[in-house]
């Protein structure tokens, strides 16, 4: 009895301490507007946080970023905004933890961020036609509302990415991935990857690829007629659909692998 | 004489003095049959040979093999109308028709009482048949292969437990066997014939004409899957189980097993894509790329 009180008592005066701080928001950490025509793409690099990207009434790209923390600094979050490109059309924006952090439009390293755990989440509004390139490590990835190109990437993190045009490649490492795109006119090759979750890639109407399909631990499922020959190797399907043509990468390690029809 | 006993006693157990003794002539059999005939070959324990002949006489050839006493086995034949059956017969009560059951042997509650009756034998009756052009072939063992060759009006060949072996031959094929690997290759079929070849301890492999149409099922549970042929397919794709179609024609292709491969090969042993593959696309830019 005696020791049951002494155990509730020293939660209860941990439980008040100030070590369990309470989490902090600043909305508006950052904000950024600015034209990116279309075909152009802008980008946004984050290390710990979701990224949001949704469509635009105007013809601006609006950014915001609002931060969180318990008990580090917010200032030790600052923000880049580089413009590249032909005319400097393209725009990257970088969330920056620290100063040996690489960004720009090739990557972002953020070199060993450690003890720090102010949270940056993105919301992004894009124009019709503007490219669209978004990528952190620790959060979620949703981009919809996109008319154009994408390129979506996380860690540890789900990736849901739609287009009313595309191509869209997304990957993750511990989430689900799941693409949805309309119709768009090249033929380069489109990649959907995780190791840890389910990839579901989704396209309208008709669709003329020659698709690799893996996963160790889980089922194949194609909405598409798929023509396989050769020996069905469990792990790795190879199929054509159609007339064949773009190569189409859909692989997980532990998951579901499934190619959608839209509508 | 310790060891002269123990001489007797191995002899006694190992039943030696028991020699084995083959009747290579046990039953003949010939007669003219018209295409469209099925001609049915029963056997308990044996194998069962067919090889093209070269008219239209049927030539069939019985054999028997046994080790010990010789069981009654008897040779048997019955024609009704495009029917013959010639069967291998265990037990004097059984008949040789479509009903028969040449794995049957006559026991009776006697036989309790019987030091000899109710012992299994290694008795054996084969078959080796060859037979005219456009005849079906119905051949049904428990234990022994089944080697058909040349056979062009059709097979229906089952066996529990030995292999069999199709080839060169034309017409709807359904092969069973529970235990063993069946193997067919095919030079023709008609519009509609199905293949169909189904075990379920072996691998079914099936080598068909390069211009096959079909609906295909190709199945295993513990074993690979191959098809030369490109087969289109939608739905689940199982590691277990492809189903799908080759061209448009709705022939039933089936190759279902449990434990073993299960193969749709083409006669050059060559893939059969639509189109020659594409060169691989131009690389894309690099994507973004975390690194912590």
């Amino acid at each position: 009895m005696r020791r049951s009180v002494l155990a509730l008592l020293s939660i209860s005066v941990f439980g008040a301490s100030p070590l369990a701080a309470q989490r902090q928001t600043e909305p508006n950490a950052f904000t950024w507007s600015g034209r990116v025509p279309s075909g152009h793409w802008i980008r946004v690099r984050n290390l710990s946080g979701e990224i949001n990207v949704i469509a635009s009434n105007g013809d601006r790209v609006e950014v915001t970023a609002t931060k969180q923390w318990r008990r580090s600094d917010p200032e030790s979050v600052r923000f880049e905004v580089h413009k590249y490109g032909a005319n400097d059309e393209d725009v990257v924006i970088c969330a920056i933890w620290n100063d040996r952090t690489d960004c720009d439009e090739r990557g972002y390293d953020p070199h060993n961020v450690r003890n720090n755990d102010v949270n940056v989440s993105f919301r992004v509004a894009v124009p019709r036609g503007v490219k669209v390139g978004v990528s952190t490590v620790n959060g979620a990835v949703s981009v919809d509302g996109a008319t154009s190109e994408v390129e979506a990437t996380t860690v540890n993190g789900e990736v849901e990415a739609t287009s009313s045009g595309g191509p869209v490649n997304a990957s993750t490492v511990n989430g689900s991935v799941t693409a949805r795109m309309g119709r768009f006119d090249n033929d380069e090759d489109l990649n959907f990857s995780t190791v840890n979750g389910t990839v579901t890639a989704e396209f309208t109407g008709d669709l003329d690829a020659d698709v690799e399909l893996s996963t160790v631990n889980g089922r194949f499922h194609t909405d598409y007629e798929a023509t396989v020959n050769g020996r069905l190797d469990p792990r790795h399907l190879r199929a054509r659909l159609g007339r064949g043509g773009r190569r189409i990468r859909l692989s997980t390690v532990n998951g579901n692998v499934e190619l959608r029809r839209r509508g | 004489m310790r060891r002269l006993v123990s001489l007797l006693a191995l002899c006694a157990i190992t039943a030696c003095g028991r020699g084995a003794h083959d009747s290579p002539d046990a039953f003949r059999w010939e007669a003219e049959l018209e295409p469209g005939t099925t001609i049915h070959l029963r056997t308990g324990s044996g194998r069962i040979d067919v090889i093209p002949g070269s008219s239209r006489l049927a030539r069939v050839s019985g054999a028997t093999h046994w080790v010990g006493r010789n069981d009654p086995i008897r040779f048997a034949w019955k024609r009704d109308g495009d029917e013959v059956y010639l069967c291998a017969l265990r037990s004097t009560r059984a008949d040789c028709d479509e009903g028969s059951n040449s794995f049957r042997d006559d026991h009776s509650w006697l036989d309790i009482f019987s030091l000899f009756k109710h012992r299994s034998t290694d008795a054996a009756a084969s078959f080796h048949v060859e037979l005219p052009a456009a005849v079906k072939v119905d051949a049904a063992t428990m234990n022994g292969p089944i080697s058909l060759a040349g056979v062009t009006g059709g097979i229906d060949a089952r066996t529990v437990n030995g292999p069999i072996n199709i080839s060169h031959v034309a017409g709807p094929i359904e092969a069973k066997a529970t235990n063993g690997a069946i193997v067919a290759v095919v030079d023709s079929l008609g519009e509609d014939d199905p293949v169909v070849l189904e075990g379920v301890n072996g691998s079914m492999t099936a080598v068909l004409p390069a211009d096959l149409e079909a609906n295909v099922q190709l199945t295993t549970v513990n074993g690979g899957i191959r098809s030369d042929f490109a087969v289109t397919t939608e739905g689940e794709l199982s590691r277990h189980r492809l189903r799908g179609q080759i061209g448009s024609s709705s022939r039933e292709i089936v190759l279902k097993t449990v434990n073993g491969n299960v193969s749709l090969l083409s006669p050059s042993g060559e893939q059969t894509p639509e189109q020659p593959p594409r060169p691989p696309a131009p690389r894309q830019p690099p994507a973004p790329r975390p690194r912590s």
